[in-house]
Order: C-alpha cells, then structure tokens, then sequence
C-alpha cells in the first residue's frame, strides 16, 4: 500500500516530469545560448533600461492586458451566471455553444474580424445603408478592433472558470439570505458575489497571464501602440538576431507573469482558490 | 533434446538476414543521400519540386526533400547547437552578409556548381549564388483613383491627387529609401542614407498609413480588402491578383530590387551533392518555367530571351524595370539595422 502522502506527489510526476523536460530544461538552454555572447546578462538588461522602446511597449502591454481581463470578467460573469441557472441538460448545450469558437483557429478568427470591421466590411456596409455613416468609419487597427479580437478569444475561459465556480455553490444560502429578508441586490452582493470571488480570481489570472503573452491579434487588428511584448521579441529573435535582448526580454515577461500570480494569490489565500468552494 | 540446435538457429538467423540485404543496399545504392532544401515554401514549392527536384532525383538518384520557411535565426539555432538540418537554403541579402559575418555557411565550390563560369559575377558569390530578383514596389487600386494612376513615390506621398489610406511595411528597411526618393533624392545618390531627410518626410504620411504590415500574405490582403489604396507589394504578390481581376496594379519605377541566394550551412551533411543541386538553377529552359509560375528570375544565362515579352515585362530584371528601380543595400542596412530599428520603433510609437 502506498502511504497517503506520496499519492499526491506520485499523480503530480507525470505533468512535473513533462514541464521538466518540454519547458525548464528548454528554457533553461535558450537562456545559456542567449546570454553567452559579449555582456551577458547584464548586456540585455542594460538594453532593456536604456532602450526608447521596450518601457513603452512594456506598459502598453500591461495595459492592455489589464483591460481586456477586466472586460472578459464583466462580460463573462453575468453569461456564466445565467448559464450557471440553467437546468444541467440546456447548461450542456450551452456550454458546447461557448466551446465552438474556443476550438477555432486563433488565426482564423483573428482575420474573420478583418471581414466585419474592414473598411469595406459588414459593420460599414450596414452602418452606411442605415444611414448612419455618410462614408467607411475606420474601425480596423484601433484599439477598438484589438480589445474586440482578444475579448473574443478569451472570453470562454472567463465563463468557463465561472460556471464551475458557479454551479459548485451552496445555493440555499442565497436562498436562506432571500428568507431572512435580504433584497436580490443585496443577497447577490453580500452572499452569491463573494462566493464566486475564487472563480473571479483564478479567472483573472488565467485571462491576464494569457493576454500578456497575445501576439496575432494586436499585430493583425492593431496599430503601432498596440504592439506587444511577444512582438518585440519576436522582432530581436527574427529581424535583429539579437538572442541576448530577446532572452532578457523573454525574462521580463516570465516574471511579470509570476508576479502576477503571486499577487493573485495574495488577493485570494489558496485555499478557496484551488478547493472546492463549498 | 532440443529438436533445433544453437548452430540451427544462427544459420537461419543468417539466411533471414540475407533475405533482407538486397533491398536495403539496394535502395542506398538508387538514392546515395537525400539533401534537404530550405525555401520559403507556398505555391512556389509545388512549381520548384515539378521543375527541380522530381527530375534531379530521376537523373542523379540524390533525393530532395523541401523545407520551409526561410529563417536566419532557425540557421543560426542550427549552427550553434551543431544539429544542421538543412543542406541547402535560401537566404536575403542582408542576411546573406549576417551568416558571412557569424561564419554560419560553407564556401561554395564553384567547380561544381558552374564550372564553365555561364553565370554574371554578381551571381558567383563566395559563399551564395544569387536564385531570384524581387523588387519592393508600390501597388495600388487602379478603380480608386478617377482612372488616374499613380507613378512614383512622390504620387505616393500626394495625398491631395491620390487621397485615402496607405499600408507600409513595419520596418525602416525601404521605407527610409522610399522617403527620399518621394523626397527627389536620385535613386544613385541615396546611399548613405540621410536618416533625417527621410524620418521628416515620413511625418508627412504617418497618419495616413493605416497600417504597417508585416506579412507578405497582408501586403496584398489589405489592398483587396480596400483597408489602403496604396502600399508596398513583393512584385510576385500582384500578378495572381491581375490575373483574377481585381483591380490593383504596381509601379516600378522606385522599386527596391534586391537579391535572393543559395547559400550552403556550416556543418550540412550533403555540402556536394547541395552543389550539384545548385547546378539545375543554370538551365534558363527551366528557369523560363519556374519564371511564369513566379516571376522571381534568376541569372540564368539566356533566360529573358526564352520568354514571351508580355512575361519578361513583369519582372524586375527585365530592363525597362532595371533602369527604373534602385538597387538594394543589403551592406548598409546589415551595418545601420539594429540602431535605425531602434529608433523607426520609437518613431511609431510617438
């Protein structure tokens, strides 16, 4: 028989061992080559600090990556409530609904957007014949079209972490609060929110963390102030052939996405997080 | 007692064996090595693998499998971890001089490749042979203009006679180029470049470039789409398109006519029997082929004269295209990259 506490470890080593060997050890090899050359280390991130762009890029990154987790979650949690209410049978269907555009293409759905709010696409057509715009309004490459493309990929992820929150609840409390004279505002507010607040938490995370590294979608659908750290690197490793900025950049981004984690966590002790929340 | 002794069963052992033999060293005799070629892969692969490679293969046995897509920083991985895939690969100019510079390519033995010197100078390189010309020209929507069309770069930057939204490509590459011309500074005077000309000149259209691409597949997107009017275009890109109607159409006059190379890694497995591969490349009858799948031509010597005009006209060797374009500095850019780069990002971002 196996003792109780190695059963935890044991189901761990499968994932533990395919990180190791198709991540840390990845990585840990990419940085050896990168920062080999002239300077080191010290090069990159010295490039990093005096570079006119990399700050820049660095907070519109953030921001952007701040907005669209905020939109997710606003849009997403009334969906994963009304969803969370339903019967488990229709709950199925609609779910698969959510799921649907989850398994397209990245790419293809980043393009479909073109169609819709190209110059000469589906939104200007109607706006046009409606007789609201007198010419094509210019919807592509602003930060409109950015937040619209990355909202949509990410979306399913906010209502997907929701509704398991959501449907794991105790739902006599809300009940029980109802009973004892608590309004609906007030019963959502002090009783159902909080209970979802995990849910918010971890789906946050997941959004932002994901947001951080987006790189398609800005590139496609944005303009220049939409460039992403994952484009810098992407233009050191290609264009520049600069291995040593693109790796301290790679670093930065790696551990801004700890930070992001550990914040979270912070916000939320893991308990909650990761158990039932029941 | 065992019924089969130990002697038994090597013998059979054995005569399994040689049962086997004849059709592994029967096929490393037919095909003595495959060579992988490294290309920018799409359409063009399909054209290159029925000119090229099917017939290589059938006359010489060497088997050729393509890879795709062309990537200085994959050669580099490659070289450095000493786990070279490629035998053969395709490179642009500036990075043909990167890979010189790093030491990352073989020297090309040209006893083998072109040994009656057929080839111009300018194709026989040390370390490369020049495959294809392309040129980076303007493209633009003939229907949206009145049936007037634009004719240089200086039309490029006239908003008020060409009005409506520009593409360019993400990259101070060209662009600082295309900006002087529009700006008259002849094409034989533009190198090296007045940095500071060309930045204030590009204040100009800044706010009506709609956006700054950085794929080939958007070049041509973005026109078609109707999301710019006007914008940069690899010469191959627009023929297809006239072909099926849409009305875009490119100029050649300031086009940048660079060159595209062969070039053999350090380190590849194959480094002979890549040169004999390289040697196809010299047979206009097949380069004329290749030409009107994708009119990228190659030096080959003899070639423009084995096509019709009206095919010749759309390349960029052709020399009523020559003598409008300039010439392409791969030398100053490999130098000059890194901090214009630098500085064209934080242009965009301001």
């Amino acid at each position: 028989m196996l003792r109780k506490q190695w059963i935890a470890p044991l189901l761990a080593a499968p994932l533990i061992l395919l990180f190791a060997i198709f991540f840390v050890v990845p990585f840990i090899e990419i940085m050896r080559v990168s920062f080999s050359g002239a300077g080191g280390v010290m090069a990159g991130l010295a490039w990093l600090w005096t570079s006119p762009v990399v700050g820049i890029v660095f907070l519109n990154t953030l921001q952007l990556a701040l907005s669209v987790t905020v939109i997710c979650l606003v849009v997403g949690y009334p969906a994963a409530c009304f969803i969370a209410l339903q019967p488990e049978s229709r709950r199925g269907i609609l779910l698969a609904l959510i799921l649907l555009p989850f398994w397209t293409s990245v790419l293809v759905r980043t393009y479909t957007w073109s169609v819709v709010l190209g110059r000469e696409g589906i939104l200007n057509a109607s706006l046009i014949w409606l007789g609201l715009a007198d010419g094509p309004q210019r919807f592509m490459f602003t930060p409109l079209a950015v937040h619209l493309g990355m909202v949509q990929i990410l979306l399913p992820v906010a209502i997907l972490t929701l509704v398991g929150v959501m449907t794991e609840l105790d739902a006599g409390l809300v009940r029980a609060a109802r009973v004892l004279g608590a309004s609906p505002a007030r019963a959502f507010w002090h009783v159902f929110l909080p209970m979802t607040k995990p849910g918010l938490v971890a789906a946050a995370m997941l959004i932002f963390i994901l947001s951080l590294g987006f790189y398609i979608t800005p590139a496609l659908l944005g303009g220049p102030r939409h460039r992403t750290i994952a484009n810098l690197i992407d233009l050191q490793v290609h264009q520049m052939n600069d291995w040593t900025n693109a790796a301290a950049m790679a670093l930065v981004l790696l551990a801004t996405t700890i930070a992001a984690v550990a914040v979270l966590r912070w916000l939320v002790p893991d308990r909650s997080l990761y158990g039932s929340a029941r | 007692m065992t019924g089969i002794s130990r002697r038994d069963l090597t013998r059979l052992a054995l005569g399994g064996s040689a049962l086997l033999l004849p059709g592994v060293a029967g096929r490393a005799w037919a095909q003595a090595a495959t060579i992988t070629v490294n290309g920018s892969g799409g359409s063009l692969a399909k054209s290159l693998e029925r000119i090229y490679e099917k017939p290589f293969t059938t006359q010489t046995g060497i088997g050729v499998r393509a890879t795709a897509p062309v990537s200085l920083a994959k050669l580099k991985a490659m070289v450095e971890t000493g786990n070279m895939e490629w035998d053969l690969t395709e490179m642009g100019g500036a990075d043909m001089i990167e890979g010189v510079k790093n030491n990352w390519l073989t020297e090309i033995d040209w006893s083998i490749v072109d040994p009656d010197a057929k080839l111009p100078a300018i194709a026989r390189q040390k370390y490369g042979m020049v495959t294809s010309t392309f040129s980076t020209v303007i493209a633009y929507r003939t229907d949206k203009f009145g049936g007037k069309a634009p004719k240089s770069w200086a039309d490029f930057w006239d908003l008020k006679a060409f009005p409506g939204p520009r593409a360019l490509q993400d990259s101070p590459v060209q662009n600082l180029e295309f900006a002087l011309l529009a700006d008259d500074v002849p094409a034989d005077k533009l190198y090296p470049l007045d940095v500071e000309r060309a930045f204030k000149k590009l204040d100009q259209i800044k706010r009506n470039v709609v956006t700054w691409w950085s794929t080939g597949a958007q070049q041509v997107q973005l026109l078609v789409d109707g999301e710019a009017v006007m914008g940069t275009v690899w010469n191959g890109r627009v023929p297809p398109l006239k072909k099926e109607g849409k009305p875009v159409d490119i100029i050649w006059n300031g086009g940048a006519l660079q060159l595209s190379y062969w070039a053999v890694p350090k380190g590849a497995k194959h480094p002979k029997e890549a040169m004999r591969y390289m040697a196809t490349r010299l047979d206009p009858v097949k380069g004329a082929e290749l030409v009107k799948d994708s009119p990228y031509p190659g030096f080959a010597p003899g070639l423009i004269e084995k096509l019709p005009e009206d095919v010749a006209k759309m390349l960029p060797i052709h020399p009523d295209n020559v003598q409008v374009q300039y010439t392409f500095n791969p030398d100053y850019w490999s130098e000059h990259r890194p901090k214009l780069s630098e500085r064209w990002a934080a242009w965009l971002l301001a």
